[in-house]
């Protein structure tokens, strides 16, 4: 009996050991473990994209090929909106006039609209790349809507695991 | 081979086709059913307020206190205003999907008037922050206020809401 317990012990090692890398590459916490636990690693935008529209090949390329762009194109407003944040910042830090920290503020609204408009734009062009039963699956549209808030803010890449920066 | 160990080697060989199946399986997010697709936040990843607390170095006991209370103010005042926000993203989300880009710029310029109400408020803390700041803590101000940045909305990697893709 004892002999068997560890037979059946080794076995289920063996079992944990072999299916380990498959749920790491799940995005971590495979089985409802949070995510983070045990080293598991998080996916990226383009591949929660692929996962949740089920893209193909080409499909993918051609979302890739869109959101490249998109994100070259918001280079300027990404700079434009970092730097207009620091400014409503170094005005409070210097003290400066209420209406001064007002401006600041104001512009700072505007930009974040630009990106915010760039951001759905880019979702709309995304969604016109899908067939017809792809466009139907609310919930993957309504993720893609989410992650595409902040896509542009990292000036090297948005196809990044999605993290907390924000504006 | 003793009969116990010959059991438990046969009960391995049936499960086999467990493990081969398990590894089969579509890669998935690993994220439950209901999520929205965007990224749980980490346990492991500090509040956006507890970073900057940690790159103002407040002290623990007369600072950091004071901070989290005005940060608490601060977001329920902000509530709504982000509540706005993610209505306003909606409107812009569905006249992209519809393509009426010549009804865009007027929900953008709603955008702005929310986005500008919003930067108000974190401005109004970060003043009041900034106040209690020592000489020393202030040199760290700029890269600390810059965390504050859409402190209050619900961003990708803060929270969740909704389900995640993959059902039809």
């Amino acid at each position: 009996m004892r002999v068997s317990l560890a037979c059946l012990a080794g076995t289920m090692i063996v079992i944990t050991m072999a299916a380990t890398p498959r749920a790491q590459r799940r995005g971590g916490g495979g089985g409802g473990m949070p995510q983070g636990q045990f080293g598991g690693f998080q996916l990226t935008r383009l591949e929660i994209l692929t996962a949740d529209f089920q893209l193909t090949k080409d499909q993918k390329k051609a979302v890739k090929a869109l959101l490249d762009d998109a994100h070259k194109s918001a280079a300027a407003t990404r700079e434009t909106l970092i730097s207009a944040h620091a400014a409503i910042g170094a005005a409070i830090a210097a003290n400066k006039g209420q209406a001064e920290i007002d401006a600041a503020v104001k512009q700072y609204g505007q930009l974040a609209a630009a990106m915010a408009t760039l951001e759905m734009k880019a979702l709309g062009q995304l969604v016109q790349q899908l067939d017809v039963p792809q466009r139907g699956n609310q919930a993957a549209v309504r993720s893609a809507f989410l992650l595409m808030r902040g896509i542009f803010l990292d000036a090297k890449k948005w196809d990044a695991v999605p993290d907390s920066r924000s504006y | 081979m003793s009969k116990p160990s010959l059991t438990a080697l046969l009960a391995a060989i049936a499960l086999i086709p467990i493990v081969l199946s398990a590894q089969n399986a579509p890669i998935q997010s690993g994220m439950g059913n209901d999520d929205t697709g965007a990224p749980k936040l980490s346990l492991d990843e500090p509040l956006p307020g507890e970073k900057m607390i940690d790159r103002l170095k407040l002290d623990d006991k007369a600072q950091a206190p004071d901070v989290r209370l005005l940060l608490m103010d601060a977001s329920r005042d902000a509530a709504p205003v982000a509540q706005k926000i993610l209505e306003l993203r909606l409107r812009l989300g569905n006249l992209a999907l519809q393509n009426k880009v010549d009804e865009m710029p007027a929900a953008t310029e709603a955008y702005s008037a929310a986005a500008t109400e919003m930067a108000a408020i974190e401005a109004r803390a970060f003043t009041k922050i900034y106040a209690m700041l020592k000489p020393n803590q202030q040199a760290n101000a700029a890269q600390a206020f810059a965390m504050m940045a859409g402190i209050f909305q619900l961003a990708p990697g803060r929270g969740r809401g909704g389900q995640r893709g993959g059902g039809q």
